[in-house]
């Protein structure tokens, strides 16, 4: 436990540490976001021109008015914004993976001071092996989420007892496993932060057997962080998504509540990631602690030693 | 006078062979015709064996020299049915799939074997492969007054389960499953000579009957859950078989369903017992149905007239049996739901409260479907509309999600406004001669729309009063298009005199018989500081029709110092004018303010503001990157 505590600890103050790393990927996101939301708010404000009708629009999406703006003119500009959504959200996933390089670098030594260079470089070097653990380990967690939601509306279909336990106890592991999933993915690119010249499926073969050999420290430390970020996310369904600004001002207070939600969130991710990383550092170190028949992982070509 | 006697002949005919009156203490309609029909279930080759004792009297002055029926489940009998041609045919459907019905034997009342007198006819299309429609020659002409009687045995081969019908392994929706009269039409009625309207099934057509008397006994295996049109009066069970007899009055049809899974569950409004058949998995949607058919009673109660029967039962097909969903019969209707609802999807709700309406359009006023379906499902679908608004929120009576919703009253308007056809034909229409998917369109959604922009003109108090009127002018009748016209100018005229014109023909015109759209625009606003008079403004409001139609509508002006004019246009011309002079600027204008004419097919246009509000757009579009940035970030590491 008090390894756990350590490395939340050792998580928090990295995730602080690196606040202008944290600045830079929201920035890359609002960029992103941007691409898709001028060219809608663009179409959509030239589809209800000087109209009134937009009075419907108070209380939120009246679809009755948004159809009149036309099913060709509305079917082309949802085209067009799925198109540069799916366009957005590809460069900054891309983004994501490019900038996680920099901030894993920087979180295998916190006591180093930030420095742009240094971080934009890590984010260099790390983007391949970066891209090929976060795409592995995405597909793997989308299937999971996709395997978790079935069982859940199975659930509700179920009319009998008997098989709603056994899909409840299905969705119930299959979402345990996905917070272990995601401490595996972290730990891999902690790994591989720490060892340059490890390809990415190594480090996530790695991770795969650290994480599970050592399930609880991993798991608790991941689903306390996760927790967090889902009250947040929660927080945003129900508070923001229900929030009807009618004003300007309160407009622009949705706006910055938003970005500043999604900038903790950014912060909480990397408190993550710190936690993740502090743990692989204590058990590569001492490994026999948690499990005696675990050997400490060799070092790579060209990589360096823990 | 000679009218008289034949009420009387009429009435003692009914006395004569009618038993007491079991669910209702007098009879609700004239009863033209009746059956009494034994029928078995044979869930293993899917076959109805029916032995049918039916009765029609010709009520008209005319001696009628045939009687014509309605053989409606030989549309599934092979591709070549015209209701197949209509759909495209019937591809790779196996043989034991399709429907059919055998007429084993057809006698009259003294045994005369009426089975060479037999001929299928196809009065729609003359398509000889159907066999829909079946006449029998008479052996002496059917005199006024006369009652027909007829012996029947059939065989009903139900199809797999299709266009409301069927079976799917274990389940049973038996409808349009024995031989049913089409109507005699006296003279004047609806066409000047007396005649039998008896159409052919069509693809897109519902049916048309007389109010009739059904005693039928059903006969199903034990552990089979049977429901019907009919009051159960009794049952035996032989520990193999168990058969029901029921008993319906004054309804236009008979249909049963028989299940082993259905669960039933009672409830009761008023004078009414519900029951409902569901099946186990969807015990959680229990209340909800009951919900539905309770507000859909008070409603249709408070602004139509009383529904006179003392029960109704709800069948929720299993998903296996879905293609009987969303189908009305009266006294037993069936919804339309999945296992898995979510609690702010109001699709069942919605289902329900349709079908349920067809008990008044359709089932007491029982319009021809075939040839003008705008009246069961147009009137039906604007009270749907309303009920549901009423009940379920304005704006959420469709779906209730935090993030997004929607009303049934919009989905029916966007439906309308985004179909390219909407002008390619009126409502004035037989069923299956709508082209190019227009049935729907036009029967369910153009009617609906044309009716809430009547109300839109004479008010919704005077809209519930034309419709109690009509019920109460034609309960148990047959009314047609001009007879529910006629309410409509008796009352409108009764409630505002000559307000509206002479009549409400224009508008009826225009949006039954029309086939024109209405859309009315606010072009500009020009306000232009006076020449002669120093701080005097002159403006000028510009208003287009850029529609067909011209319906009267309400102008309201906005001034900028915040004081407002409502003016009347009676939407006459292509073109418009408003000028106002004075010390304020026009800041905004807005055509039918409150949306009452939805016939309107763009809202956008209906108004102006020099003031343009971009807060909304903002707001929409500040969540949508909102998601897109937040959650694929949360949720994959």
């Amino acid at each position: 436990m008090k390894r756990i505590l350590s490395a939340l600890d050792y998580g928090i103050k990295g995730s602080l540490g690196i606040w202008k790393g944290a600045l830079i990927i929201w920035l890359a996101s609002f960029v992103f976001m941007g691409l898709v939301k001028i060219p809608l708010r663009g179409a959509l404000s030239a589809g209800v021109g000087f109209s009134m009708a937009t009075e419907r629009l108070a209380d939120g999406i009246d679809m009755e008015i948004l159809g009149d703006i036309g099913i060709d003119r509305l079917g082309s500009i949802l085209f067009t914004t799925a198109g540069s959504a799916t366009l957005a959200s590809l460069f900054s996933f891309l983004l994501n993976i490019f900038l996680s390089g920099g901030v894993f670098d920087y979180l295998k030594d916190t006591t180093n001071k930030f420095s742009f260079p240094v971080f934009f470089s890590a984010s260099a070097r790390n983007f391949k092996s970066f891209f090929s653990i976060k795409l592995l380990s995405g597909l793997l967690l989308s299937v999971l989420l996709v395997f978790i939601y079935l069982f859940i509306v199975l659930f509700n279909l179920s009319a009998s007892l008997y098989i709603k336990i056994i899909v409840l106890a299905l969705a119930i592991v299959l979402s345990l496993l996905y917070i272990q999933i995601l401490a595996v993915t972290d730990y891999a690119r902690a790994k591989r932060a720490l060892n340059p010249g490890m390809k990415g499926t190594k480090a996530l073969e790695i991770g795969f057997k650290t994480v599970f050999s050592n399930i609880l420290p991993f798991f608790l430390a991941t689903v306390f962080v996760s927790a967090i970020q889902l009250v947040v996310v929660i927080f945003v369904i129900r508070g923001i998504i229900g929030w009807v600004p009618r004003s300007g001002s309160a407009l622009f207070a949705l706006f910055v509540a938003t970005q500043l939600l999604y900038l903790v969130n950014v912060h909480l991710k990397i408190w993550r990631f710190g936690t993740v990383t502090y743990l692989m550092r204590q058990i590569s170190v001492n490994p026999g602690c948690r499990k005696k028949n675990v050997i400490p992982e060799p070092c790579t070509e060209g990589g360096t030693t823990e | 006078m000679k009218r008289c006697l034949l009420i009387l002949l009429l009435f003692q005919f009914l006395a004569d062979i009618t038993v007491a009156q079991i669910i209702n203490p007098v009879a609700l309609s004239d009863r033209v015709t009746g059956y009494k029909i034994d029928a078995v279930l044979d869930p293993s080759t899917k076959i109805v064996s029916g032995k049918m004792e039916a009765y029609w009297v010709n009520i008209s002055d005319d001696e009628v020299v045939d009687i014509m029926m309605h053989l409606y489940m030989n549309a599934f009998k092979s591709g070549n049915t015209t209701m197949y041609k209509e759909l495209g045919g019937l591809p790779g459907q196996k043989r034991e799939n399709l429907g059919w019905i055998e007429i084993l034997s057809f006698t009259g009342e003294d045994g005369l074997d009426l089975m060479p007198n037999m001929s299928f006819i196809s009065p729609d299309d003359g398509n000889p492969n159907d066999s829909t429609v079946l006449r029998v020659v008479l052996p002496a002409p059917a005199r006024p007054g006369d009652t027909v009687k007829i012996y029947v045995d059939f065989d009903t081969k139900l199809p797999l389960c299709t266009r409301r019908t069927g079976f799917n392994e274990d389940f049973f929706f038996v409808a349009q499953w024995f031989p049913k009269f089409g109507v005699y039409e006296p003279a004047g009625m609806r066409y000047s000579d007396g005649a039998w309207n008896c159409h052919q099934f069509h693809a897109n057509s519902e049916f048309y009957s007389n109010h009739s008397l059904y005693e039928v006994n059903i006969t199903a295996p034990s552990e089979y859950v049977v429901g019907s049109c009919g009051l159960l009066l009794s049952e035996t069970d032989d520990g193999s078989s168990k058969t029901g007899r029921w008993r319906a009055e004054d309804i236009v049809d008979f249909a049963w369903t028989a299940w082993p899974g259905y669960e039933v569950y009672s409830d009761k409004w008023n004078h009414v017992n519900i029951s409902l058949l569901i099946p186990a998995k969807r015990s959680k949607q229990v209340e909800r149905q009951f919900n539905a058919v309770k507000n859909g009673l008070e409603f249709f109660t408070e602004n139509v007239g009383r529904y006179p029967w003392p029960y109704i039962t709800v069948v929720d097909p299993p998903t296996k049996g879905q293609a009987s969903g969303g189908m009305e019969y009266t006294t037993l209707f069936t919804s339309q739901s999945s296992d898995f609802m979510p609690d702010y999807f109001y699709l069942p709700e919605m289902v329900t409260v349709h079908e349920f309406g067809h008990a008044y359009f359709m089932g007491i006023l029982a319009t021809n479907e075939f040839e003008e379906p705008w009246m069961d499902e147009g009137m039906n679908t604007f009270f749907e509309q309303r009920i549901m608004d009423h009940y379920w929120g304005e704006r959420t009576s469709m779906i209730n999600h935090p993030v997004f919703g929607i009303s049934d009253k919009m989905t029916g308007r966007i439906a309308y406004v985004a179909s390219p056809s909407k002008s390619f034909v009126s409502n004035n229409e037989y069923s299956w001669n709508y082209p190019n998917e227009t049935y729907s369109i036009m029967s369910y959604m153009k009617a609906s729309l044309w009716l809430y922009s009547l109300m839109g003109i004479v008010g919704e108090d005077t809209m519930n009063n034309i419709f109690r009127e009509y019920y109460n002018r034609w309960a148990f009748k047959h009314p047609c298009a001009t007879d529910f016209i006629d309410v409509v100018n008796d009352v409108v005229s009764k409630d505002h005199g000559d307000k509206f014109g002479e009549n409400m023909d224009w508008f009826f015109g225009q949006t039954l018989y029309g086939t024109g759209v209405c859309d009315y625009e606010v072009v500009d606003i020009r306000n232009v500081k006076s020449v002669l008079n120093p701080g005097w403004i002159n403006s000028t409001i510009f208003l287009s029709n850029k529609g067909d139609m011209c319906l009267p509508v309400e102008v309201l002006v906005g001034f900028d110092d915040g004081t407002e004019v409502v003016e009347q246009w009676d939407g006459k011309g292509e073109y418009k004018e408003l000028t106002f002079s004075g010390e304020k600027k026009v800041e905004w204008t807005k055509i039918d303010p409150d949306y009452k004419n939805r016939l309107d097919i763009d809202f956008i246009n209906n108004s102006m503001s020099l003031k343009r509000d971009k807060i909304p757009i903002r707001r929409i579009t500040d969540k949508i990157m909102m998601a897109i940035q937040f959650f694929p970030f949360c949720f994959l590491g």
